[in-house]
């Protein structure tokens, strides 16, 4: 049984919707040890 | 803290769980003849643990949204602060800027993977409208009008109330 180009095609193109639909939210973050490397702190620290 | 070296972008799914890290959400307070910013946050924010909370903090997480960016400069993430304003609301240009304070609050799951870079914006007028439909109530109050609804605002907002005058002196 052979499988149609348009069928691979055709399923490359869902999975890379879903991947897109999928991707995950990246947010900005920095290592805890870095704050405690400069000097942990409770509350507001002015700069 | 803000040099490129220093931070990188995780996923947020984890980062929420994952004390180790500290997601970096910029704060800036808006403020103008001596009146500072104050907001209700409406149900449609992204924050359900904030809403109907007062807060003169406007910002959200820091995105990877260009294409490829694995960390931010000081350049790049300050232009990610104005685009954070100009999104939620429609305010003139400042007169000046800049970085006031860090907040940490390890005291409760919160506040324990989140850390709050606090910005002053000094704007020409106390005259701003909201862009995002998140935002209500908005309205410059004087430092002792927000004392006195300190209560009903969220723990950051809080934290700077009760460090306004050394925040807001130059």
């Amino acid at each position: 049984m052979s499988i149609s180009k348009e069928f691979v095609d055709q399923l490359q193109d869902f999975g890379l919707t879903s991947w897109s639909r999928m991707k995950e939210e990246m947010v900005l973050v920095v290592r805890r040890s870095l704050l405690e490397s400069l000097g942990m702190f409770q509350g507001l620290r002015l700069m | 803290m803000l040099a490129r070296e220093n931070n990188f972008f995780a996923p947020r799914s984890s980062a929420e769980n994952d004390p180790s890290l500290k997601q970096i959400i910029p704060y800036t307070i808006l403020s103008s003849a001596g009146k500072i910013l104050r907001y209700k946050r409406g149900k449609k924010s992204g924050e359900q643990r904030l809403v109907a909370k007062g807060s003169i903090g406007i910002g959200g997480h820091m995105n990877d949204n260009d294409e490829g960016l694995f960390a931010l400069d000081m350049e790049a993430y300050l232009a990610g602060v104005q685009r954070e304003i100009l999104e939620e609301l429609i305010v003139e240009r400042p007169k000046h800027t800049r970085i006031g304070a860090l907040i940490n609050d390890d005291s409760n799951e919160v506040g324990q993977v989140h850390l709050g870079v606090v910005h002053i914006f000094e704007l020409p007028y106390p005259v701003a409208e909201k862009r995002e439909s998140m935002i209500l109530n908005l309205e410059f109050l004087t430092p002792e009008q927000l004392r006195a609804e300190r209560d009903t605002l969220e723990t950051w907002s809080q934290i700077c109330v009760d460090n306004l005058e050394k925040l807001l002196a130059e």
